[in-house]
């Protein structure tokens, strides 16, 4: 099979996924769109030699530049409010789970998502975001405190209104 | 109740779906990598035109990029020969940049969890000069322990900082006693800066003048900048560091959090059947985005325990599976017998490859 027709399978079987990781990463439909369509840009010329195992190394782009991403302040920061696309039924967990993925810093984000989301290993998260699994460890720990914290605190504001 | 997974499952399947014709992500994943090679090979050119030789630092747009030594000033050649058993002369304050520091340990030497020995000692190569010679900094004798704590070396070479923990011997696992030195090598200007909170052992000059840290009671999130003239401050360090220092790597460069930092390819070996192997460990420095300084020696292994063990500049370039097997990739420079750890000036590294013909 040619690289482009290995590249062209993968991209039919996968991009649905990679965008699920992404709008998880990213919290808007139009930046989970740009960041997995870059990431698919740059293993192009990358791809003979991951052509047999592509999708580890495609996610590790994927999460890598939404650190980088968020760092460089490209995502606009869009208020609650202003979020049509999950003003429905239904959503307002969502909502309120979007915004708690928001509070984290990127690499928080970036652990909780791959670990709860992607099912991946504490060394496979590692070796994804280029970090050690100590530090796999405690984003994991320190991100899901700030989400009991905000969640605690969120039933605190809605028991007193 | 729904557990995390679940909420982020039916999160996520609120997601986008499809895209650009894969057809189209393929022509501009061609297209970009034409561009990016054009790209590196004019700031070559351009760093070449200003008198330092073809270098191997990639522009990099910060602001607050520093001001190396210019390659014709440096008394270093290649590779770095480290005076071992040799006495040493005391370098004084202000002894000028330096290209690397060593922690040389002092006899008698010991790991015994009671004793730590005493502390060792710091060895700096002055630029200029090309000699060696001891720093007179008070270092802890329980450094070893804690290796983050060790020395940073700005990337030109002017500033170094270190932890001290202040008076006498203390609990290795007892870190609220830390506290930041920096030094300026060239005009002698010591600094301590105060902090209202704890902090842990360990910082990284982000570019020439800037510190970052973490702060002792927090998540890696919550850490310290400082620069001279100002106070502390606040920072979220991943805003300023990097886990993996290659922009774009086809390699993993490990967050240097333990002295085994290695950086290994992620593709799969044919002939092993793994999935990854070690091209360096001790990771020790990162020149511009494809050159690693790391301890490492031709064969198996490695480690950087390892006497026989070099300090290498490797290129990690595109085309390389294994650069560390390629002599023509692999450049010693540091022959073994050194000490262990050392800390690099990154940015005069860079230009002492440049003016020994570079690290290829």
């Amino acid at each position: 099979m040619t690289r482009y027709a290995d590249f062209e399978e993968f991209v039919v079987a996968r991009r649905d996924a990679l965008l699920r990781t992404a709008y998880l990463l990213t919290g808007n439909h139009h930046d989970a769109e740009d960041l997995v369509q870059s990431a698919l840009i740059k293993v192009v010329p990358k791809w003979g030699r991951i052509a047999d195992q592509p999708e580890a190394y495609v996610r590790k782009v994927l999460v890598r530049e939404s650190v980088n991403r968020w760092r460089s302040r490209r995502w606009r920061e869009v208020p609650t409010a202003m979020v049509p696309e999950t003003a429905h039924h239904g959503s307002i967990d969502h909502v309120a789970l979007l915004e708690d993925l928001r509070r984290l810093s990127p690499r928080q984000r970036a652990v909780l998502v791959l670990r709860y989301f992607d099912d991946l290993t504490e060394a496979d998260t590692a070796a994804a975001l280029g970090i050690s699994v100590g530090t796999v460890k405690s984003h994991a720990r320190d991100a899901l405190a700030r989400l009991r914290n905000q969640h605690s605190d969120a039933e605190q504001t809605a028991d007193t209104t | 109740m729904d557990t995390l997974r679940d909420r982020l499952a039916e999160l996520a399947a609120e997601a986008p779906t499809g895209g650009a014709p894969p057809a189209e992500l393929w022509a501009r994943g061609r297209r970009s990598h034409r561009v990016r090679a054009a790209v590196i090979a004019t700031t070559l050119l351009v760093v070449g035109a200003v008198g330092t030789g073809i270098g191997v630092r990639l522009a990099d747009g910060d602001d607050r990029r520093s001001d190396p030594l210019p390659a014709k000033t440096l008394g270093i050649t290649l590779p770095i020969e480290y005076p071992v058993g040799q006495d040493l002369p005391d370098l004084g304050q202000a002894p000028g940049p330096l290209v690397a520091v060593w922690l040389a340990p002092r006899e008698p030497y010991t790991l015994d969890d009671d004793d730590p020995g005493r502390a060792p000692e710091a060895v700096g190569l002055v630029a200029e000069a090309g000699t060696f010679g001891t720093l007179p900094v008070d270092l802890d004798p329980w450094i070893y322990e804690s290796p983050g704590a060790r020395i940073a070396l700005s990337p030109d070479g002017r500033r170094i900082a270190y932890f001290t923990s202040g008076e006498g011997q203390r609990d290795p696992d007892d870190e609220t006693r830390w506290k930041l030195v920096v030094r300026d090598l060239v005009s002698g200007d010591e600094y301590t800066p105060s902090f209202e909170y704890g902090i842990r052992g360990g910082a990284t000059w982000i570019d020439a003048t800037r510190l970052v840290g973490h702060v002792l009671d927090g998540s890696d999130a919550d850490g310290w900048l400082w620069e001279p003239g100002a106070a502390p401050k606040l920072v979220n360090p991943h805003d300023y560091l990097d886990g993996s220092t290659a922009d774009f790597p086809p390699f993993d460069v490990w967050e240097a959090d333990s002295p085994r930092a290695c950086a290994s390819p992620t593709i799969r070996d044919d002939e092993t059947g793994r999935s990854g192997r070690s091209v360096l460990c001790d990771v020790r420095g990162v020149i511009g985005s494809e050159i690693l300084l790391g301890h490492g020696r031709s064969g198996a292994s490695h480690d950087p325990s390892d006497p026989d063990a070099e300090v290498v500049a490797l290129d990690i370039s595109d085309d390389a599976d294994f650069p560390f097997d390629d002599p023509a990739l692999r450049r010693v420079v540091v022959t073994s017998g050194a000490p262990y750890p050392v800390t690099f000036a990154v940015d005069l590294m860079a230009e002492v490859l440049d003016a020994d013909g570079g690290a290829s």
